[in-house]
């Protein structure tokens, strides 16, 4: 039944081609955008997450809960056994990155070596020497210099380039920083500007400085001592995923809580965040969800529609057909039975090639992007020039669900149209047609 | 004549015509949402934004930024008369300073944000600083936003110290008491922010008569000493922003606009295909194939034009309805939009008729394209039904 | 020279004596502004030179830092730092109202101005500004006498102190001096609001010549919870001869 089916949905292009090109582009179309915002979304969380929190952070909560003023001496030691700890106990998936954010005061000279000028800056410091490192690529600095080089030697510093035009410092001046140390004390060292950087974020962009962390821990004097501990996700994570990863590890966190290293404070209290706890991403993430729901709703809405005018023009299409299938004695019941199997094909079928179709879009933005250029420059948020898109297998199922459905839905809509013929006409009607 | 017959081959169609009218007018209504959307998200953005800190611009201490909280102290200024004897409904005289604040004797950094109480210009919660009767000299009374108790961990009631320069950059400190904690509807001036009577920062500062910023109504022209910033580049960055969301929006009305336009593309080829007969007959009765092409074209059209109507009739219906509940954002206050209540829609209507006469055109032209064929087609062998097989 | 200047001290040292005798007849209400004067006079001396100790407890940890001091009267200070290594051979000049600062590490004279001014000093509980106090306090403050009290099983006289000029850092200040020994025990200072914000005592005063010098002195900010500073005054030398160099901006390198 189903091989003759399939056989005359094959042969006959005029029954299935149409019907096949909407659930086709339908799919396509959901795959796609859901794919593309999907891309955004995640987009925005990756940036954040490269820039500022990780997907998951290990952070000691006594530095958390006074992160605005970077309180160097809260930082979490014992930098060695951590790595050491988070290798053997974390899931294999997360790659992590230990991270310096400090605060101090740039000091830019003269040329007479005296005190031009003073502004307090906020800084990172991670590590981007070795040469395995990730972290240029999870900040994209190749791309986001606007002029100058990155850090090639102990000692160099990248400026926010608005930062760099506030101090009114050239490449290659000296530029001394004067902040904290681990213990409370003062920490000052000299730094090389070598590049300026262009992070997109405003706020970022005017107060804000990389270094290399090693020179960081040397000049805050925090030896196996970092501020942060980043976790990054490959992208095929899902971001509902980082709940249960950080639970995870929370849950085994107690463990070296009871038993910490030598190295730790009494009230060192390391905990982990995902990073749609922190910048507010949570919100976004509702709104994210809802908005989605809306369009595939919109869109699941539309397709049954046109799948259903689709499945009525199929009827009046194959009106000779049918009859003959009626006359020869094929109960209305059975004739509904069998479109709706072939919707269903037709909805197998077409789905699959939405998906393809939706899905390769979608994973050539994912592989490649589209630059976006300077369009977020401006918006405080912390966005990446190149937008991308994301394949999900949530994505595939909201085109394809629908895509099925609509098909059956539609064909079974306009299949009521049988019942309203009488056998008794039928063969008059053939001669007619 | 012409339009008569495609009227009622149209209307003959029955529930596939309804249902191509159906899915155009679904298009049309999605899209004029979605663009007054934004233009209400926008319109609203910008008006809280302009209700609770920039009004019709701000004049500005020449280099004052507020990103550099050091340099708060250096930027400021006497209110230049120019402004000063403008009424409170066209102007608040601003003072911004920078505090230290010692809840649970941990130190946060604070903007003290003084602003003068008897303003109408403005709208901000600040009945709790109007109302407050106790003697200032003890005791500060302020004004937090719901974030910023939040992350202070203070709430009605609570004093802590707070400790900041006056003038001279004399050390002074007194406990401030949280009088009231308020619904910001624009989270800027919420985080961080502490919110005081102008006249007690002045004092508390030895500052009398000084400001950091005068936000006024309208423009009143060049004042000496004092640079003007308008509203676009006080807010530019949101306005970006969802400049920025607009261009992804235009993706989905694409997608809503190609399927209603299939829904009508698929009925043209089958009607060609099915009236063939029809075609042939009409030719042999001596019409030109342009005449034809007209007339199927018209009569696809027809489901353009009857959606418009039922766009119309449907929308007005569905945008009473919505503007009478609005949608409601309040997950959204917590993150750096300044936008707190339910959002209603901002309809514009040459924007409304813009998006109607796109989708017109749209369907005009996909029930052209698949009837162009008819030109081509020989009439006897349409006459026969084998024209197009 | 120097006999001239032994002879300013033994007058001001009999003046003190005379002051030292005639405070007890007036026990009633002694002359707060000449007290505080005499206190100054004990503290203060053309140069001295004090090897100590500074001890930063931070609420978690204590530091403790060593370092050498120069001092010429009140406009002129300098300061060195001997331990521990990452504080090593960092130095402060103090020239009337300008503060520098030089760190081995930048090999650099950097210039502690404006909002620097503010913030704490090595990490302690005080700021650079504390530190650069330029005036004597019988010279900044006018003084009024408030009440006696004991402390440190000492009778003192509470001394309120009101600044002259209204740039002064604290604008009021208290102090608890013993009147028979000339000698600070307590100092509290005051926002101008008139809200405690830190908090001075003086221990251990031993005699150094014809002065009695306190030991230890320790700070507290009492707007932060567990911290202090504690500066010990292991070795004291008064009008010692002080190389020109040492208050010279020369002196910032290495």
């Amino acid at each position: 039944m189903i091989r003759w089916i399939l056989q005359g949905i094959l042969r006959d292009k005029n029954r299935s081609l149409f019907p096949f090109l909407v659930v086709m582009s339908g799919v396509a179309l959901v795959v796609f955008t859901v794919g593309f915002m999907e891309g955004i979304f995640m987009g925005m969380i990756n940036t954040t997450a490269n820039l500022d929190t990780g997907h998951l952070r290990l952070v000691n909560k006594p530095f958390y809960d006074e992160e605005h003023l970077n309180p160097m001496d809260r930082a979490l030691t014992a930098q060695k056994e951590i790595r050491q700890w988070l290798s053997e106990n974390s899931d294999p998936k997360i790659m992590w990155a230990p991270r310096i954010r400090w605060g101090a005061i740039a000091d830019v000279p003269d040329e007479n070596g005296e005190t031009k000028s003073q502004t307090p800056i906020i800084g990172m410091a991670l590590d981007l020497l070795s040469p395995d490192s990730q972290e240029l690529q999870r900040l994209d600095l190749k791309n986001s210099l606007t002029e100058g080089r990155l850090p090639q030697g102990p000692k160099e510093i990248l400026l926010g380039y608005e930062l760099a035009r506030t101090l009114d410092v050239g490449r290659d001046q000296t530029i001394t920083l004067l902040g904290q140390t681990f213990d409370g004390g003062l920490a000052t060292d000299n730094y090389t500007v070598v590049g300026f950087v262009r992070f997109g974020v405003f706020a970022m962009d005017k107060k804000m400085a990389l270094i290399d962390l090693k020179d960081a821990q040397d000049s805050f004097y925090m030896e196996n001592t970092v501020t942060d501990w980043l976790g990054f996700l490959p992208s095929h994570v899902s971001d509902k995923e980082y709940i249960h990863l950080k639970t995870a590890l929370q849950s085994r966190l107690d463990d070296l809580i009871l038993n910490p290293p030598a190295d730790w404070a009494k009230d060192d209290l390391p905990i982990v965040l995902s990073v749609l706890e922190q910048r507010n991403l949570d919100n976004l993430v509702g709104v994210f969800e809802m908005v989605k729901k809306i369009f595939v709703g919109i869109i699941v809405l539309l397709m049954v529609l046109v799948l259903w005018n689709a499945g009525l023009l199929n009827g009046i299409h194959r009106y000779g057909e049918l009859g003959l299938l009626l006359a020869m004695g094929q109960t209305h019941w059975k004739l509904v039975g069998m479109m709706a199997v072939e919707a269903l094909s037709i909805g197998l079928l077409g789905s699959l090639a939405g998906c393809l179709i939706g899905g390769g879009v979608v994973y050539y933005l994912q592989e490649v992007g589209i630059n976006m250029g300077d369009a977020f420059a401006q918006t405080g948020m912390m966005m990446n020039d190149v937008m991308r898109g994301r394949v999900t297998a949530e994505s595939f199922l909201l085109g394809v669900g629908p895509g099925i459905i609509a098909s059956v839905l539609g064909s079974l809509f306009a299949s009521v149209a049988l019942f309203q013929r009488s056998e008794a006409n039928l063969f008059r009607e053939l001669e007619a047609g | 004549m012409i339009f008569s017959i495609a009227w009622k081959n149209f209307s003959r169609q029955g529930i596939r015509a309804a249902l191509n009218v159906t899915v155009t007018a679904l298009a049309m209504i999605a899209v004029v949402f979605n663009i007054s959307l934004y233009n209400g998200f926008q319109a609203q953005t910008t008006r809280n934004m302009i209700r609770t800190d920039v009004a019709g611009g701000h004049y500005r201490a020449p280099g004052f930024d507020i990103l550099s909280p050091t340099e708060w102290e250096d930027f400021t200024l006497k209110i230049p008369t120019a402004l000063k004897d403008l009424p409170p409904s066209d102007k608040a005289e601003v003072l911004v300073q920078q505090g230290q604040l010692f809840p649970n004797r941990r130190l946060y950094p604070v903007q003290m944000r003084g602003i003068d109480i008897n303003q109408t210009l403005l709208d901000l919660p600040l009945e709790g600083l109007k109302s407050y009767s106790g003697k200032v000299n003890d005791i500060i009374p302020a004004v937090l936003g719901i974030k910023m108790a939040q992350k202070a961990h203070l709430k009605k009631g609570d004093t802590a110290v707070l400790k900041w320069r006056d003038q001279y950059g004399v050390v002074d400190a007194r406990d401030m008491l949280v009088v009231d904690v308020v619904t910001m509807v624009n989270s800027r001036v919420d985080e961080g922010v502490l919110w005081l009577r102008l006249d007690h920062l002045r004092d508390m500062t030895g500052r009398p008569g000084e400001i950091s910023w005068v936000a006024v109504k309208d423009f009143q022209g060049p004042v000496a000493a004092m640079e003007f910033q308008t509203v676009e580049e006080l807010i530019a960055d949101i306005l970006n922003l969802i400049e920025n969301d607009r261009k992804y929006a235009k993706i989905f009305w694409i997608i809503l606009i190609f399927l209603a336009g299939i829904g009508v593309f698929n009925t043209q080829i089958l009607n060609v295909f099915k009236r063939q007969k029809e075609i042939g007959t009409l030719m042999a009765l001596g019409m030109t194939a342009a005449q034809i092409v007209g007339l199927f074209t018209l009569e696809g059209s027809m489901a353009a034009l009857l959606s418009v109507v039922v766009a119309l009739i449907l929308g007005t219906a569905l945008f009473a309805w919505f503007q009478s509940v609005g949608l409601d954002i309040s997950h959204l206050s917590e993150s750096t939009i300044p936008v707190h209540e339910n959002i209603l829609l901002d309809i514009h209507s040459s924007e409304v008729a813009a998006t109607l006469v796109i989708i017109v055109c749209v369907m005009v032209l996909v029930s052209w394209l698949p009837v162009r064929k008819i030109t081509r087609l020989d009439p006897t062998l349409a006459l026969r039904g084998r024209a197009i097989t | 020279m120097l006999s001239f200047k032994l002879k300013i001290l033994f007058f001001a040292s009999i003046l003190t004596l005379c002051l030292a005798f005639a405070l007890p007849l007036n026990a009633a209400e002694p002359d707060a502004q000449k007290l505080l004067e005499a206190v100054d006079d004990n503290l203060w001396s053309n140069t001295k030179r004090i090897d100590g100790r500074l001890m930063i407890d931070n609420g978690r940890k204590e530091r403790v830092l060593t370092w050498e001091h120069w001092m010429e009267g009140v406009d002129k200070a300098y300061t060195r730092y001997k331990s521990p290594a990452r504080e090593k051979g960092t130095k402060m000049l103090k020239i009337e109202d300008k503060l520098w600062m030089y760190t081995p590490r930048t090999d650099r004279k950097l210039l502690i101005a404006g909002h620097l001014l503010r913030q704490s000093m090595m990490g302690s509980d005080l700021s650079y500004e504390d530190m650069m106090e330029d005036k004597k306090l019988s010279a900044a403050y006018k003084a009024t006498f408030v009440k006696k009290e004991d402390l440190q099983k000492m009778e003192c006289c509470v001394l309120l102190l009101v600044a002259h000029d209204k740039t002064t850092t604290y604008q009021t200040r208290k102090l608890w001096v013993n009147m028979e020994k000339e000698i600070v025990l307590k100092q509290e200072l005051y926002a101008k609001g008139g809200k405690l914000l830190k908090q001075v005592e003086y221990f251990d005063y031993r005699e150094l010549g014809e002065r009695l010098f306190p030991r230890k002195m320790i700070f507290r900010d009492l707007l932060k919870e567990n911290t202090k500073t504690t500066y010990m005054f292991d070795d004291i030398e008064f009008d010692v001869d002080i190389p020109k160099k040492y208050f010279s901006q020369s002196i910032l390198k290495r």
